[in-house]
């Protein structure tokens, strides 16, 4: 196996105490920014950038790689103890995570946070390792025919988060995909629903609506019902640890989530959203104890942690095998590569091979070190819920204005958040969950881009979607998912009702 | 929350002592510092090339310090405005733009635009590509020309965003051979690394876009390369023009830097100075180079006349595509 | 059942279909490209706008029969402290109002103490120099450190 040798001389590069430092000032800064709320690794990597003049390739590609798995770590933290994702793949996390640690669960639910992300990392890079590839020419034969059936999935996943009432759970979702209807169309250049502001014409930024309705809604619910003595957060109740039955129910939603999560992370247009969704969706069906969902049920952090995850590690797969820039921060560390006078490409295995697999082995031993600092931390973290109230939101406030404003430095981006927070309060009250809107947001402008992309290609002939058929198993499954679940749920509570007859 | 901003600070603190790169001057500096204004996000074409330039300038010695700005979105469209209006009179402000802003600024009816600003340099060009896919049946561009002339609809092109200089350069190929523009079956990508993966996917007919999104990918074989819309044939690159090919067509996609409004005659003569001896620096040239960019140095004047020309070209090429 | 009846959902349900014919008439009023495209940029808009209409409809019919159960409509005696969003609110304002002028810091620090006023928090005298210090630290890591531009200001020019 050569891809072992390779390997086990990016670890004799990865491991020497000067890598290690830079590898540890790496996880620890993109934890801080995975925590705070709009900051991302990307726009971290791109400020550190000047970086690239002074220290040597392999130092700098390492710094990155912590920034980046770090960052994946620190956005479930923010999501579980206080409900505020700092960023979109970690949405999902916080449906259940939040529920655990309002439950005083917040221990476990870090550790299976934690520890799901591990097992995804390593599992993503031993896929990078041997199965890249593969996984490469598997992504490219989705053509936005398949993309579009991979959305309808998605869109049917979905049923698992709109909560009580399907109807405003659909509205929640029709609003996201609304929003997502703002900006310029990518396809005709055309501008909808902008109404001539120019700070629209780019579409609503993910970030702004997801800090909006979570980090400052809950802000505005929580202010306006302070004097209930409601609301509150038990900050530790029980072990700060995983008991023998979260550990049972956490590791198979952290493999099932790693196999969705890398190879759709390995698509140009896959993302880490999709996959954490369908996750979620897969863990709600296949739990045993389905009745928890909602409530806190910790197979709902495992699984769509490890697929945020492992879909971050598939994202540097196109980026490795072909030079294919297929995220933000992926075309980031591209542009770094190039200031070392290394041309990113299909050739970057074999021209620059050291570099890679110290990369790839950096990326593994990022993911130790994040897993030890995590777990002793965990105690530490979950006494930020013990910082007084006032002083606990109007900082995450700030923050927040940090994420947004000082990003794009608009001001009306701050209104907005103003009007999204207000939304989000709205929302609250009248019992709309607020994650299918971000859901929409993010699946809408995909599905109707691919939809139309499909039409185009195939010169509006819709039997393309029957005729490919990656395109055809997608929707078939699909239907299914949307048609089988109440069929077995139906034989089973027969089945439940005629044991209990026999029984009586 | 306490903790973690204690120690964000410690270790952003350790992290911050690093990218202070040490200035070894051997060339006269020729101001203190100067801050770029990129109307786009990190990553593209418009950042890169700031952050050449920083890099050079501050090598060459020519600045104190430099900073980046971005304000992504919609062509640079999102963040003209905020030049206009937050940067104006700011001597040492230099915004890296180019021909997109133009296609976009025409595109979206832009309420502000290029005449608002003070032009100081053109700076590099790109010349665009045509690829396809290696199992393509087409050898040449006389085989996509012949498709696209027998059924315009059925032959479809991968790259940027609509209106666009992807989008205006496979428009103006269209109309040179005598096709049905407005059946131009263009699927825009919004990055770079989804419309590739479309053409090594086999998903398209053919891609268009700058050389350097390409170039590694047909240097490896992975995918062909057609034709260029450059004037003639450029070094290094063993590809046929779209002319010799008899498609008359040719088509730069530029970028330059731009001053803020209302700037004083003595900055703007500083920043055209500063901007004049980067050009010439070697470690400039060095980089146009190793980029594979086109060196198409103009002056403030020649560039300002250049922006004129290029607003009434991109006018009529928008107006047959039904974009303007 | 009309003893059910709550304004407020009924007020919901009515603004998502207010919402929903906004979208249908603001995509009709666009204009259409000649381009080549089989499905243009009105398709989903229109479809996205008439499900916005049919799930209003669908909110009225349960506001109506009273089966919305909400936080809302649960508990109405229990109304919400609207001096509290108020005092959030006005911190928003104030930051937006400050961020250009004065600066970053100041308005961060305004938005802080109006929402520690907002939980309750009355010791002014202990929350605006917390405030404060928070948001120089933050602006001194992002904006001096990582160098994020966070604009310029009145305190921001004295460091």
């Amino acid at each position: 196996m050569d891809a072992f040798a390779d390997l086990a001389n990016g670890f004799a590069q990865a491991l020497t105490p000067i890598t290690l430092l830079w590898c540890m000032v790496g996880v620890t800064l993109g934890t801080a920014v995975g925590v705070l709320p709009g900051l991302g690794p990307a726009l971290t990597i791109a400020l550190l950038l000047p970086i690239t003049f002074k220290v040597e390739a392999a130092n700098a590609l390492i710094l990155f790689a912590g920034i980046y798995f770090g960052a994946m770590f620190g956005g479930s933290t923010t999501s579980i103890l206080i409900n505020t994702p700092g960023e979109s793949a970690t949405i999902v996390t916080a449906l259940e995570g939040h529920k655990m640690a309002r439950r005083g669960r917040g221990g476990p639910a870090l550790a299976t946070a934690a520890i799901g992300s591990f097992v995804a990392g390593t599992f993503g890079v031993l896929g990078i390792t041997f199965l890249a590839p593969v996984i490469v020419d598997f992504a490219l034969k989705f053509g936005p025919p398949e993309y579009f059936a991979l959305m309808v999935v998605a869109f049917v996943a979905v049923s698992a988060v709109l909560g009580d009432s399907r109807v405003r759970g659909l509205t929640s979702l029709f609003l996201g995909l609304l929003f997502g209807l703002v900006g310029i169309d990518l396809q005709t250049g055309q501008a909808r629903f902008t109404f001539g502001q120019p700070e629209l014409l780019d579409g609503i930024d993910v970030i702004v609506i997801t800090v909006g309705l979570f980090a400052v809604g809950e802000t505005f619910y929580l202010a306006g019902r302070h004097w209930m003595g409601r609301d509150e957060i038990v900050p530790v109740a029980g072990s700060l640890w995983m008991s023998k039955e979260d550990w049972s129910r956490s590791w198979k939603g952290w493999i099932r989530g790693t196999l969705i999560g890398f190879p759709i992370g390995a698509m140009p247009a896959g993302g880490a959203e999709v996959p954490t969704l369908l996750s979620y969706y897969m863990e709600r069906r296949l739990s045993k104890k389905p009745e928890e969902f909602g409530h806190g049920a910790i197979e709902g952090v495992a699984g769509p942690e490890a697929a945020n995850n492992a879909a971050a590690a598939g994202v540097l797969v196109p980026m490795l095998t072909l030079g294919l820039p297929t995220s933000a921060t992926a075309a980031i560390m591209l542009s770094a590569l190039q200031s070392y006078n290394i041309n990113p490409g299909p050739m970057l295995l074999k021209t620059h091979g050291d570099l890679v697999w110290t990369l790839i082995a950096s990326l593994y031993v990022a993911n130790v070190m994040l897993l030890v600092l995590n777990l002793p931390l965990i105690g530490l973290w979950v006494k930020v819920l013990k910082v007084p109230k006032p002083y606990l939101f109007a900082g995450i406030l700030v923050f927040a204005m940090v994420g947004t404003y000082g990003v794009s430095r608009s001001v009306f981006d701050l209104g907005l958040l103003l009007g999204v927070g207000v939304l989000g309060l709205l929302m609250r009250l009248y019992d709309f969950p607020t994650a299918p809107v971000i859901i929409g947001l993010i699946l809408g402008p995909l599905a109707e881009q691919e939809f139309r992309r499909a039409m185009i290609t195939s010169q509006g002939d819709l039997t393309v979607f029957a005729t490919r058929p990656l395109a055809a198993g997608l929707l078939v499954a699909a239907l299914l998912l949307l048609v089988l679940p109440p069929l077995i749920r139906r034989w089973f509570t027969s089945r439940r009702t005629g044991e209990a007859a026999l029984e009586g | 929350m306490k903790f973690d901003r204690r120690q964000a600070l410690a270790v952003l603190a350790a992290a911050a002592a690093l990218p202070m790169t040490a200035r070894f001057a051997h060339a006269e500096q020729i101001l203190e510092q100067v801050r770029f204004f990129v109307p786009a996000n990190p990553g593209g074409g418009w950042d890169q090339t700031a952050r050449t330039m920083e890099q050079v300038m501050r090598t060459a010695g020519l600045v104190g310090s430099a900073q980046v700005t971005n304000v992504g979105g919609a062509g640079g469209t999102v963040g003209l405005p905020q030049f206009i209006n937050q940067w104006g009179g700011q001597g040492d402000g230099l915004m890296v733009s180019g021909l997109v802003m133009i296609g976009a600024i025409i595109a979206n009816k832009s309420p502000v635009n290029l005449s608002m600003v003070t032009p100081i340099a053109r700076l590099i060009g790109e010349t665009e590509v045509i690829v396809v896919p290696k199992e393509s049946p087409f050898q040449t561009l006389q085989d996509l020309v012949a498709a696209l002339k027998a059924d315009t609809a059925a032959v479809t092109w991968a790259g940027g965003s609509a209106g666009g200089t992807d989008h205006i350069t496979a428009g103006l190929v269209a109309k040179a051979v005598g096709a049905d523009v407005t059946k131009l079956a263009y699927v825009a990508y919004s990055g770079g690394g989804e419309a590739q993966a479309a053409i090594l996917g086999n998903q398209v007919s053919c891609g268009i876009s700058g050389w350097g999104e390409f170039s590694e990918q047909v240097a490896a074989g992975a995918i062909r390369a057609l034709g260029i819309s450059a004037e003639e044939r450029i070094a290094g690159i063993d590809v046929p023009t779209f002319k010799e090919q008899g498609v008359d067509v040719t088509f730069t996609n530029w970028r330059g830097v731009f001053a803020p409004p209302d700037i004083t005659d003595e900055d703007k003569a500083k920043l055209a100075a500063l901007v004049d001896a980067m050009v010439k620096s070697p470690e400039w040239q060095a980089e146009v180079k190793k980029r594979e960019w086109l060196d198409v140095y103009q002056p403030a004047d020649a560039f300002a006349a250049t922006i004129d020309e290029e607003m009434t070209r991109i006018t009529g090429i928008l107006q047959t595509l039904g974009l303007a | 059942m009309a003893s059910q009846l709550r304004p407020g959902t009924v007020a919901v349900s009515l603004a998502v279909l207010c919402t929903g014919i906004g979208v249908i008439v603001t995509t009709m009023a666009a204009p259409t490209s000649p381009m080549y495209a089989k499905v243009g940029p009105t398709a989903f808009p229109y479809a996205i706008g008439a499900c916005l209409c049919g799930l209003g409809v669908l909110l009225f019919l349960d506001a109506w029969r009273g089966r919305w159960q909400a936080e809302a409509t649960e508990r109405p005696d229990e109304r919400l402290d609207m001096k509290a969003v108020g005092l959030v609110v006005a911190g928003f304002l104030a930051a937006m109002a400050l961020v250009g002028q004065a600066g970053f810091i100041l308005a961060a620090t305004a938005l802080f103490t109006l929402a520690t006023l907002a939980f309750g928090e009355r010791r002014v005298w202990l929350s605006a120099p917390l405030g404060f210090l928070i948001a120089l630290s933050a602006y001194t890591v992002f904006a001096k450190l990582l160098g994020l531009r966070m604009g310029d200001g009145l305190i921001e020019r004295l460091l």
